[in-house]
């Protein structure tokens, strides 16, 4: 059984004034195993961020389902959502959604603080996370004190500490330097051969070639799929950029 | 000309497009200009000058004037600096998109014009309105009639609309020279500054702790009503500073400490809360300690003056025992030959000519002086001196005391009869400047009142032996105090509880008599209806003058709340999505962001709670000051105007968090 299964959803927006209806997402479908890596790609507006949403627990879908290790979290209700959120999923944001207000330390162990763990745990989990992602000497700055890549490393730890089923990450090289971004993605991939899950949105051709599985989404629907198999980077590269030329210009449907 | 038209629209779209910071700013520019327009309204009223007290009305209403408009200025300066806090990048952009500096200073001009203009129309028209109604209720609280008829004082209109033109040029020039020194690159990035975490500062947090502390010591401890005033001011400035080190430092070391609390911090509901208030305090300290403050003083301000209103009865009372006193000094060989018992003829039937019934006529000779007292009995050394207490001994003949109370008591020379009902005394024996009597016997009652005008010092009355004695004691004071020596007098009062104006009439009559017997000799009068006018008047404008006040902190107050929210609410919106992202259910996140507004919002008035009831000890001994020494309705006066502030305040609040969640909700 696949750790996620995404069957026929669908969104519709209905907009403040009026009964103006978009349709975000018409009908997707796909599914992703235990210990992928799976980047999903689209332009703006072809519902990337709805599914991540959903995908989340953020938002509902319209219709359809989606299982998580077989259990339907649309079906989740509302109070225990937060909770499912916290123990089953991590997040990487593109703008880090770090709080100024913590330092990087507490901003780490704020989901952990929120199940209402011990610190001696919180403490224990950390360390090898933070040794890791070499944000050891940073734990006590604030997240103001520190640059991007390095904001960056410490919402991926916030993102692993509670050793989720799933990571989803929004855009994570969308606010970073190409210096950052290589050595993101290089993290991401060390941190997916540890046999983590991850699913990550973006427009970047170079993020997405480091993933094991690219989804082109177009129109509410996904388009096409590539997999990595045996292909190096600058062939995976060049077959993304060229998937991403024929989506924009239009083509036949693969998938 | 079409240049000044794009500005004037361009002038006008800022303000609307503001208009959740503009709205709030005009309402208070206008209510300032009614308030400012309303108090020069009365003072230029013809009624004032008709009034009784017309003294200390016209005196209130220029004092009030000029505090308000201190508390207009401030408010003004206050909401214009936020809202040009707020739009820094809205003009940072202006720049950027090719407008001059120059150009941006039009558009400010015109926007402040514009404001000026509209606060200043409305103001009038809403003054003008209610200044009637004020005048009805400054005549109302001076018990005076209310004439019929509607005026407008253009004079008063003037003065308004130039006092708004002053503080408007004055906010203009202001906001050119933030303009001047800003630079566009600052202006864009203003809005989001890293906002690093408030430093503690351990000194300033210990020193407002012990400012607070001393401040409070001093109103706690003084117990001597001169000293109370004196250092009043001291203990006022004391608490403000203190006041403002607590909100700044104190509370950051102290919210700092318990995040080092470990087990304390890392909880769910006090991990987010403690965070979030140490960043809010950087931001809000001052605000708080703002609000505090002018809660703090409206408070006492209210209170203070409804209870001396209330009290104006009692106080008068007790500064004019009598409805009639006339005191005629007499020589002191005269107190041995004078036959007053035909002087008090002479007075009865002036007071049967007056019309009034004579049977509550008392006639009596009378000594009284200070005296300070010291371990071994009563010393007349005139050193001021703070320390010592300070009793006026009040002396009558054992003659006037029996025929007084229809006994017959008998006395040596040596002996005295003593009422003594603030403890004066020690053991058997009244000691004065090394002279010595014999206690006979200590009283449980005295046939006349106290003769200090207030009730801050202390008395001790003293019957003595026969005339001689008294003439004796008299040289005896006379020898200490010289040139501020009393004399001896022959009191009469009169309680017939006539109107006022046969009083006043019977008052003149007494005083012709003693002038037909004693043409060279002076004399003293009281005479409660008299002082009643001044004292209506004065507790009336005074407690007008707190109303009207009063009325204006609470709009600096409520304007403070609001804009405060409405800060809040752009801050918030961010950490709100944050959080709920990272796995805080909605209704958790609006809890600990609910709790923390609610902290910042109730601090301050608990704060001006805590201030209040310190402050409330020293109040009461300086209303003392006023002969008003009724601590029950000081504290009912207190506590009724905490709990309409306090009721004004939540609605307020709960006005402003409508607005709030309207901002950060998802």
């Amino acid at each position: 059984m696949a750790l996620l299964e995404i069957h026929h959803v669908k969104k519709v927006y209905t907009t403040r004034f009026g009964g103006n209806q978009v349709t975000a997402l018409r009908d997707v479908n796909f599914a992703v195993e235990d210990g992928e890596y799976v980047a999903i790609m689209g332009e703006s507006g072809a519902g990337k961020t709805t599914l991540l949403n959903i995908l989340a627990a953020l938002d509902r879908p319209t219709a359809g389902e989606v299982l998580l290790d077989g259990h339907d979290i649309t079906q989740i209700s509302e109070k225990a959502l937060s909770a499912f959120r916290r123990d089953h999923l991590g997040f990487v944001f593109q703008d880090f959604n770090l709080l100024d207000t913590f330092s990087i330390r507490d901003n780490i162990y704020l989901p952990l603080v929120l199940a209402g763990k011990p610190y001696r745990e919180m403490e224990a989990r950390l360390e090898p996370i933070a040794r890791r992602l070499g944000i050891d000497d940073l734990l006590e700055k604030y997240p103001y004190e520190v640059s991007g890549g390095q904001k960056q490393r410490a919402a991926i730890a916030r993102a692993l500490i509670t050793s989720p089923r799933l990571i989803l990450a929004d855009e994570p090289t969308g606010a970073l330097d190409s210096h950052a971004t290589d050595s993101l993605l290089r993290l991401f991939g060390a941190i997916n051969a540890g046999g983590q899950t991850l699913l990550m949105v973006t427009h970047s051709v170079k993020a997405a070639s480091h993933a094991g599985r690219v989804l082109f989404l177009r129109d509410g629907e996904v388009y096409h799929q590539l997999y990595r198999g045996e292909m190096s980077f600058e062939e995976m590269f060049a077959k993304v950029s060229d998937t991403l030329t024929m989506l924009t210009t239009g083509g036949e449907r693969h998938a | 000309m079409r240049k000044l038209a794009f500005y004037a629209r361009l002038a006008m779209q800022n303000l609307f497009k503001n208009r959740l910071f503009y709205g709030p700013n005009l309402l208070a520019c206008t209510l300032c200009a009614a308030l400012f327009y309303i108090i020069r309204f009365l003072s230029y009223s013809d009624m004032v000058p008709q009034m009784r007290g017309a003294y200390y009305v016209s005196f209130m209403l220029e004092l009030g004037t000029i505090v308000l408009a201190v508390v207009m200025l401030s408010i003004l300066i206050y909401a214009n600096g936020f809202i040009m806090k707020r739009r820094q990048k809205e003009l940072g952009l202006y720049n950027i998109l090719g407008m001059e500096k120059r150009q941006v200073a039009h558009v400010l001009i015109l926007e402040s014009l514009f404001l000026g203009l509209a606060s200043v129309a409305l103001g009038l028209g809403t003054g003008v309105l209610f200044s009637k109604l004020a005048l009805m209720g400054l005549l109302r609280l001076l018990e005076f009639e209310i004439p019929l008829g509607f005026e407008v004082s253009v004079q008063g209109m003037a003065e308004t609309a130039l006092v708004m033109g002053a503080v408007f040029l004055l906010l203009i020039l202001r906001n050119l020279w933030i303009l001047h020194l800003s630079r566009p690159v600052d202006l864009l990035r203003s809005g989001n500054v890293g906002e690093t975490e408030p430093r503690s500062r351990r000194f300033l947090a210990a020193l407002g702790v012990l400012l607070l502390g001393a401040g409070y010591a001093i109103a706690v401890m003084i117990q001597n009503p001169l000293g109370a005033f004196l250092l009043f001011f001291v203990a006022v400035l004391l608490v403000i500073v203190g006041n403002y080190c607590l909100f700044t430092a104190t509370s950051v070391v102290v919210l700092k400490a318990l995040r080092k609390n470990r087990a304390f911090y890392y909880k769910p509901r006090h991990f987010t809360a403690v965070s979030g208030m140490i960043y809010r305090m950087k931001q809000n300290a001052k605000g708080m300690h703002n609000i505090c403050i002018l809660a703090t003083m409206l408070l006492v301000t209210i209170s203070t003056t409804v209870c001396m209103y209330a009290g104006s009865e009692e106080s008068l009372r007790r500064m004019y025992p009598n409805e009639i006193f006339v005191g005629g000094h007499l020589q002191r060989e005269e107190v041995l030959t004078e036959d007053f018992a035909s002087l008090t003829a002479a007075y009865r039937q002036a007071v049967e000519e007056a019309g009034l019934s004579p049977d509550t006529l008392t006639g009596w000779l009378q000594l009284n002086f200070a005296a300070g007292r010291k371990e071994d009995g009563f010393t007349l050394s005139v050193e001021t001196d703070l320390a010592m207490s300070v009793y006026n001994l009040d002396f009558m003949v054992l003659e006037d005391y029996n025929r007084l109370t229809g006994q017959s008591a008998v006395l040596a020379r040596d002996e005295v009869l003593c009422y003594d009902p603030s403890g004066a005394l020690q053991g058997d024996t009244l000691k004065i400047a090394g002279k010595s009597w014999r206690v006979k016997e200590t009283l449980a009652d005295y046939p006349i009142g106290s003769v200090s005008m207030n009730i801050t010092t202390r008395d001790l009355f003293v019957v003595l032996a026969d005339r001689q004695t008294l003439a004796e004691v008299d040289a005896l004071q006379y020898d200490a105090y010289r040139g501020d020596s009393s004399s001896i007098v022959y009191a009469v009062t009169l309680n017939a509880g006539a109107g006022q104006e046969e009083t006043r009439a019977c008052l003149n009559a007494l005083c012709r008599v003693w002038n037909e017997r004693f043409p060279s000799h002076g004399y003293r009068t009281s005479c409660r209806a008299e002082a009643s006018d001044d004292y209506y008047g004065m507790n009336g404008s005074f407690l007008f003058l707190g109303i009207f006040l009063g009325l204006a902190f609470l709009i600096a107050t409520v304007l403070m709340i609001y804009y405060k929210q409405i800060s809040e609410g752009y801050e918030d919106r961010q950490r709100f999505v944050i959080l709920q992202k990272v796995g805080m259910s909605r209704r958790e996140v609006r809890a600990a962001i609910r709790t923390q507004v609610l902290m910042v919002f109730f601090v301050p008035l608990l704060m001006a709670a805590v201030h209040m009831s310190f402050a409330f000890p020293m109040i009461s001994r300086l209303l003392t000051l006023f002969s008003l020494n009724n601590v029950p309705l000081f504290l009912l006066c207190s506590l009724i105007t905490f709990l309409v502030f306090g009721l004004a305040y939540v609605a307020v609040y709960l006005v402003t968090d409508r607005k709030y969640y309207q901002i950060v909700r998802l």
